[in-house]
């Protein structure tokens, strides 16, 4: 599997929450995952190393998970990162501003691994 | 043929004596004087109600006086702002540590971080048991440890929605701290009864509490003994 080897950063304020999808990923069968607490702390990683996924949480401080995508599709070497949206935020609203935004795909708490899977498989195969 | 006459003043004394003259006829008339008085009586009656009624026909045309009204609306104003002050003032009792609004947030505190530590607990578990069914011929027992993981994001959300919980109460709490300041603690009218623990073991800490000892701390009071 390609994807295995992409570099995945695990953006969440809740620690359990990002060791649920570190262990998911490692299920799926990635094994470079990384993870910040907030947007701040994720951009800060982002540029300082290659990252081939974002999977983030939108409700953080003191950066939200949109305005981190939106700092993201802002900035001229990160634009075209694949970004996944995992939230609880589940409003059409919401979800629409996040199409808006650019995030690749859009998943609602809670979920399982084979719907995070599906995801992942989707916003790769759009990358490639 | 039989037709009336009237009878003239002399001729109706002369009849009554003549009636009168013996017992038989005095108890006639007995008879006729109470029978007049009693419908006399109900006709009085009658007579009353009517004079009732007319009376209260009069007052409901009667335009209500501006003024009464006005009274009337100003007391049930004070009325329910003394109870309001009442039921606000007692939402902060004297003893600060008590404050319901606090003690309620500080629980939901407490609720959140021990979900917390119990979920991380569970996960490092479902780990190990994910990490020694690795090496075994078993899918079971990884797709098991697997669901387990994945359950877990249940802290995620309830920790959220507490969360609004917390940030309301502590709303609420601001707001009525401040209606306490505007009318200063002079005017604030004592607290109504509550209707709080009267048990005599209402000290006590009444379940889990961050001001709970811990096991080593009750074993040194043990030793110290």
């Amino acid at each position: 599997m390609g994807k295995i080897n992409i570099p995945v950063l695990v953006v969440d304020d809740y620690t359990t929450m990002r060791r649920i999808i570190r262990n998911l990923l490692e299920q799926i069968g990635f094994h470079d995952i990384d993870d910040a607490e907030d947007g701040t702390a994720a951009l800060v990683k982002l540029r300082s190393r290659s990252f081939g996924l974002v999977i983030s949480d939108w409700n953080m401080a003191p950066m939200s998970g949109l305005e981190l995508l939106k700092a993201v599709r802002a900035d001229a070497n990160l634009k075209g990162l694949p970004f996944i949206m995992v939230t609880a935020e589940g409003k059409p609203e919401n979800v629409l501003a996040a199409k808006q935004a650019g995030v690749n795909q859009y998943i609602s708490k809670p979920f399982t691994v084979d719907i995070l899977s599906k995801k992942i498989d989707t916003v790769l195969g759009v990358r490639a | 043929m039989i037709t009336s006459l009237d009878l003239s003043d002399t001729e109706y004394t002369a009849l009554e004596e003549m009636i009168a003259s013996d017992a038989r006829g005095r108890a006639f008339l007995r008879r006729r004087d109470a029978a007049a008085r009693s419908v006399a009586l109900t006709e009085f009656q009658a007579l009353v109600q009517d004079l009732k009624r007319a009376a209260r026909g009069r007052n409901a045309r009667k335009p209500p006086d501006p003024a009464r009204i006005l009274w009337q609306e100003l007391c049930d104003m004070r009325h329910c702002i003394e109870q309001t002050q009442s039921e606000i003032a007692a939402l902060r009792p004297n003893h600060s540590g008590n404050n319901s609004i606090i003690c309620a947030a500080t629980e939901l505190d407490a609720i959140v971080s021990s979900i917390e530590r119990a979920t991380n607990e569970i996960l490092h578990q479902a780990e190990r048991i994910s990490a020694a069914a690795a090496a075994l011929p078993v899918p079971d027992i990884t797709d098991a440890a697997l669901q387990i993981i994945m359950a877990c994001s249940f802290q995620d959300l309830t920790g959220q929605r507490m969360g609004k919980v917390v940030n309301t109460l502590r709303y609420l709490e601001r707001r009525v701290n401040a209606m306490i300041e505007i009318w200063g603690p002079s005017n604030a009218p004592p607290a109504a009864d509550t209707g709080g623990d009267t048990r005599p073991d209402a000290h006590l800490l009444n379940g889990p509490s961050d001001q709970a000892l811990c096991q080593d701390d009750v074993d040194a009071l043990f030793a110290d003994a």
